[in-house]
């Protein structure tokens, strides 16, 4: 504590030896103490960089300080011209743009005070030539209950001093020598409607000229409304504008998913093609690479509604076809593409488990078809739960839009795979028309909250991820699969 | 090098077969070793046949710890007896007559517990058999030869303890059973998205006719959903 004040105490001693020898001019020479305490109230030098400063700052100022500091202050800005100064003579001169003959002077160099130019400003002035109509014409067409004969001579004349400078004409109008305000649509509507007319008469060629003064009184009215807009009418109309934009998104996403479901639709809707079910070993591999051909790709709109398994099953899983020359096993045929994700995999596995067949089955012919069938099919049906759960969302919200019309629609129960429980439905609640024909068991084991579901044969199937992937935009209900 | 191999064009010959294991334990804890169980994997032709005529040699590659895991059967029983403590995936490579052909590989998961087989005379062992079917695509002239000459046509059935025919058909009728039931769905589903892709057509067509009433509802709707 003492040692603090006695701190304190000392450097103020310090401080006030410091001024002693400042003082005395002593600064060249300072105990290093009283140096360190007298830096903080060295003010950086006038033009020297920041950076240089900061590196002297510890350090004793008074042996770099500069002390030259000529070329920053005793330097002028300016050349000097070595040449004599002109004469320039203060005489009176004549605008030719004026006609009132009022006397101005100005400055002029002597040399060129002979030569009689016009004042070069003079061609400035532009003059408008602003037609005059004769009482007769008057009389005959420029009548006007609102306008009297004086008020339309004040008006030419006003527009005349001010060359149609239409704000300044307006500003200047003296409103109260006639007792009605005019605004500046009026003085505008009543001179050109005059110009039109004087104009179209003398000369029926010439360019019409017209002004529209309801237009014009409305597009300012639009711009001071613009103008006048609150802060939070600002942020309102942004967001009714990004509001636009979602809504003009959706509705386009809505009629692509419809548009690719159609597709989908047609495409588990395909002819059956030739199965390879009953052909022998020796050309079943040539006939099943036919099928796959058929296939691929191709989409077909017809309808028939018979159903082939194997027709899909090649749409979805593509096993290995052994085409070349050599041994392999039988089991080979039926592995699993290595692509095909985990997710699916598991929906797989789970229906196998569910069905209590086998993952790695014995390889016997009949075997290999069936479970290449059997796992075809089981991604065809997570596909088109998918595409019935895509569905019913997009029923659901087309739903709540009618309801805000006014209008319900019945969504039927068939329609519906989204509140499917595990196991499938009870068998007293299918067989009707409007509800499911099946238990759907097999359907219920499927997952499909996955998003890389379709990722095989998305890319094989072309159609678009879209309305395999949910977008939870169009989620309007949490999901719980 | 450069020599040609002659196959025979469209030829297919199929030649079924059986892998696993037995095992039996030896109802303690060898102290040596550790070893509990004693095992034999196994590949066996399916029909009485004699596979020499077309096998030249079965190579075994069992776990890594085993000393040379690799082991060479070159006459039937086709077959590798050890014990051990663990189950592991057993590497099985069978080379052909004709070396031209390349040598195809099956993997067999050891089995030590299960599936328990009860033999005819009351005792217990485990038994997990395999069946395959070796594709011969266009195989060699040599090779078809000699699969040819195979005389088996039937089943050997002493060789298995699982009647392998039954197998086959219950696979078979399990997997058409679910065929069927999958099929079904598959039906129902996609004529229930038929209907709905119809409702949604229709609609939605209904709904674009309102256009103003639209936008009200798109921007009402819009708004719980954030």
């Amino acid at each position: 504590m003492i040692g603090d004040v006695q701190q304190i105490l000392r450097g103020g001693n310090a401080e006030k030896n410091e001024k002693d020898i400042a003082k005395t001019g002593n600064l060249t020479n300072p105990s290093s103490k009283i140096a360190s305490k007298s830096l903080p109230n060295v003010k950086k030098p006038e033009g020297m960089a920041r950076e240089l400063y900061n590196l002297m700052s510890k350090k004793e100022l008074s042996s770099v300080m500069p002390t030259d500091m000529r070329k920053s202050y005793k330097n002028p800005k300016f050349q000097m011209g070595f040449r004599n100064v002109r004469k320039y003579k203060w005489v009176p001169f004549t605008n030719e743009a004026r006609l009132d003959g009022l006397q101005l002077f100005h400055w002029q160099r002597v040399d060129k005070m002979d030569n009689n130019q016009p004042y070069p400003f003079a061609r400035f002035n532009k003059v408008i030539d602003i037609p005059t109509y004769t009482d007769e014409e008057y009389d005959n067409m420029l009548t006007c209950n609102k306008w009297s004969r004086e008020e339309t001579d004040y008006l030419f004349d006003v527009c005349r001093k001010f060359d149609i400078r239409w704000p300044i004409v307006h500003d200047r109008y003296d409103k109260s020598k006639f007792g009605v305000s005019r605004s500046m649509e009026d003085l505008k509507d009543r001179f050109y409607s005059i110009l039109h007319e004087i104009m179209t008469s003398r000369d029926p060629n010439s360019t019409p000229i017209a002004f529209d003064a309801e237009h014009e009184r409305r597009r300012k009215e639009q711009l001071c409304k613009q103008w006048d807009r609150t802060k939070e009418q600002l942020q309102e109309e942004e967001d009714l504008t990004a509001e636009l934009k979602r809504i003009e998104q959706r509705r386009k996403e809505r009629e692509k998913k419809a548009h690719d479901l159609q597709k989908l639709i047609n495409m588990s809707d395909q002819p059956a093609s030739p199965s390879t079910s009953g052909t022998n070993g020796n050309n079943q591999f040539s006939k099943r690479k036919g099928t796959f051909r058929t296939k691929t790709g191709s989409v077909s709109t017809s309808s028939t509604s018979i159903f082939n398994p194997l027709d899909i099953s090649v749409t979805a899983l593509r096993f290995s076809e052994f085409k070349s020359s050599g041994a392999h096993f039988r089991s080979q045929e039926m592995k699993l593409p290595t692509n095909i994700g985990q997710k699916k995999l598991k929906n797989i596995e789970v229906v196998l488990e569910k069905c209590k067949m086998e993952m790695n089955p014995i390889g016997s012919e009949a075997t290999m078809k069936i479970y290449n069938d059997f796992r075809s099919q089981i991604m065809l049906l997570q596909e088109l739960k998918f595409a019935l759960h895509t569905a019913e969302f997009e029923l659901e919200s087309l739903r709540t839009r009618l309801q805000d019309v006014g209008k319900d629609i019945e969504i039927e129960p068939r329609m519906r795979v989204s509140n499917l429980v595990e196991g499938g439905l009870d068998e007293g609640s299918i067989g009707e028309p409007t509800q499911p024909q099946t238990t759907r068991r097999i359907t219920s084991y499927i997952d499909i909250s996955y998003k890389d579901i379709t990722a095989l044969t998305s890319r094989k199937r072309k159609i678009p991820s879209a309305l395999l992937t949910p977008n939870t935009m169009d989620l309007k209900r949490p999901r719980k699969m | 090098m450069g020599e040609v191999v002659e196959r025979m064009k469209k030829k297919t010959i199929i030649k079924p077969i059986v892998y696993g294991n037995t095992t039996t334990a030896f109802g303690y804890k060898r102290e040596s070793d550790m070893h509990t169980h004693q095992w034999t994997v196994f590949l066996k032709p399916y029909l009485a046949e004699d596979p020499t005529k077309w096998i030249r040699k079965v190579q075994f590659k069992l776990h890594e710890s085993y000393a040379n895991p690799y082991r060479v059967v070159e006459k039937p029983p086709y077959e590798i007896t050890e014990t051990g403590w663990g189950e592991f995936e057993i590497q099985i490579r069978i080379y052909f007559i004709d070396p031209n052909e390349k040598p195809i590989t099956a993997f067999h998961y050891l089995r030590l517990f299960q599936p328990v087989f009860t033999l005819p005379n009351g005792s217990q062992m485990v038994s997990a058999e395999y069946y395959d079917e070796i594709i011969f695509q266009e195989p060699t002239v040599q090779l078809y030869k000699a699969l040819q000459a195979g005389e088996g046509k039937r089943p050997d059935k002493q060789a298995f303890t699982h009647d392998i025919e039954q197998v086959k058909t219950r696979t078979k009728e399990i997997g058409e059973l679910a065929q069927k039931e999958i099929a079904a769905e598959i039906e129902d589903l996609r004529d229930a998205l038929k209907e709905a892709h119809k409702m949604i057509v229709k609609y939605s067509a209904e709904i674009s006719e309102l256009p103003e009433q639209n936008d009200q509802q798109d921007s009402g709707q819009q708004t719980p959903i954030g």
